[in-house]
């Protein structure tokens, strides 16, 4: 009788640790077997995640695990995907689980947003960072967003092209 | 029926001669039940129903193992935890594949992760209204 209950309390203490959204779940970690330490890497892999080299120590099994996979799978992305990939990994990798979660969380949403609205926020983002430094927080606080798609102003017309002035 | 009727001469004839045991001879019998009953063989606490693991992995019932109850609880505790270990280890590639497909993914938008974190910017930007 003890031992059984001693069994339903294990299940139970195990049930009860409830996945926190900005971490693994309890679930994945205690399923995830060991994943190898950084020298143990293949060559390719560690040209892949050359830019975790520093932080692969203090990875836990499920994020090398996940880097891993994503290692597997840069091979078939564009050359535009890989190098963004590599750009943002390790910026990715010092962010704070809730700071990942929270970017999930609005990739998500604008992944929701009808394909018109998606389209409209990348060309905004993409005129403004096209905008110079000094420029941009004036932008974001004199403007709405619809500036970045309006059409540059016209150039004012130079003196000498002005139309002559009236002279009976 | 004959055999009944064996029977209930045979017990005739012990009755009867219970009448000539010496009280000695009594109290020797009598040692000797006691001895009997306490060397029977008790009742084993079973924890689980003769529980056993298969070559495949999977769990069955078995009539009369000839294991100890010991044995029996152990192997049963050892199934549970490898079949609880099975299920956590199909939770992790679940969850690795789908955060995996998740970071790619936003790791190789247009949009940056910083861009996604900044809450005020993103508002901004999704905001659709034009000018005053």
């Amino acid at each position: 009788m003890a031992q059984r209950q001693f069994i339903g309390g294990v299940i139970l203490a195990l049930a009860c640790l409830t996945p926190v959204h900005a971490t693994p779940p309890t679930t994945a970690i205690i399923g995830t077997p060991p994943q190898p330490e950084w020298t143990s890497l293949t060559p390719g892999q560690r040209e892949i995640l050359a830019p975790l080299a520093r932080e692969w120590g203090n990875l836990d099994h499920v994020k090398r695990k996940q880097w891993l996979t994503s290692a597997a799978r840069y091979p078939s992305m564009s050359e535009t995907d890989r190098a963004r990939f590599k750009a943002r990994m390790q910026d990715w990798a010092k962010m704070t689980p809730e700071q990942r979660a929270k970017v999930r969380e609005n990739y998500k949403k604008i992944n929701t947003l009808p394909s018109e609205e998606k389209e409209t926020l990348r060309k905004k983002w993409s005129a403004y960072k096209q905008l110079p430094e000094e420029e941009r927080q004036g932008v974001r606080e004199r403007h709405k967003s619809a500036i970045l798609l309006a059409p540059p102003p016209e150039p004012e017309p130079r003196i000498e092209d002005a139309p002559a002035p009236y002279d009976p | 029926m004959n055999e009944e009727r064996q029977a209930y001469r045979i017990r005739q004839a012990l009755n009867h001669g219970l009448q000539d045991i010496s009280p000695a001879a009594s109290r020797r019998l009598e040692a000797a039940r006691h001895l009997a009953l306490s060397r029977q063989k008790q009742p084993e606490y079973q924890l689980v129903d003769d529980l056993l693991v298969t070559s495949t992995g999977s769990v069955v019932l078995r009539g009369d193992s000839g294991m100890s109850a010991g044995r029996r609880s152990l192997l049963a505790i050892l199934a549970l935890l490898f079949g609880m270990w099975l299920a956590f280890h199909w939770h992790s590639e679940t969850y690795v594949a789908e955060i995996e497909a998740l970071d790619s993914a936003l790791l190789t938008d247009d949009l940056p992760p910083d861009v996604l974190l900044d809450q005020d910017f993103l508002e901004w930007l999704k905001d659709n209204s034009s000018e005053e």
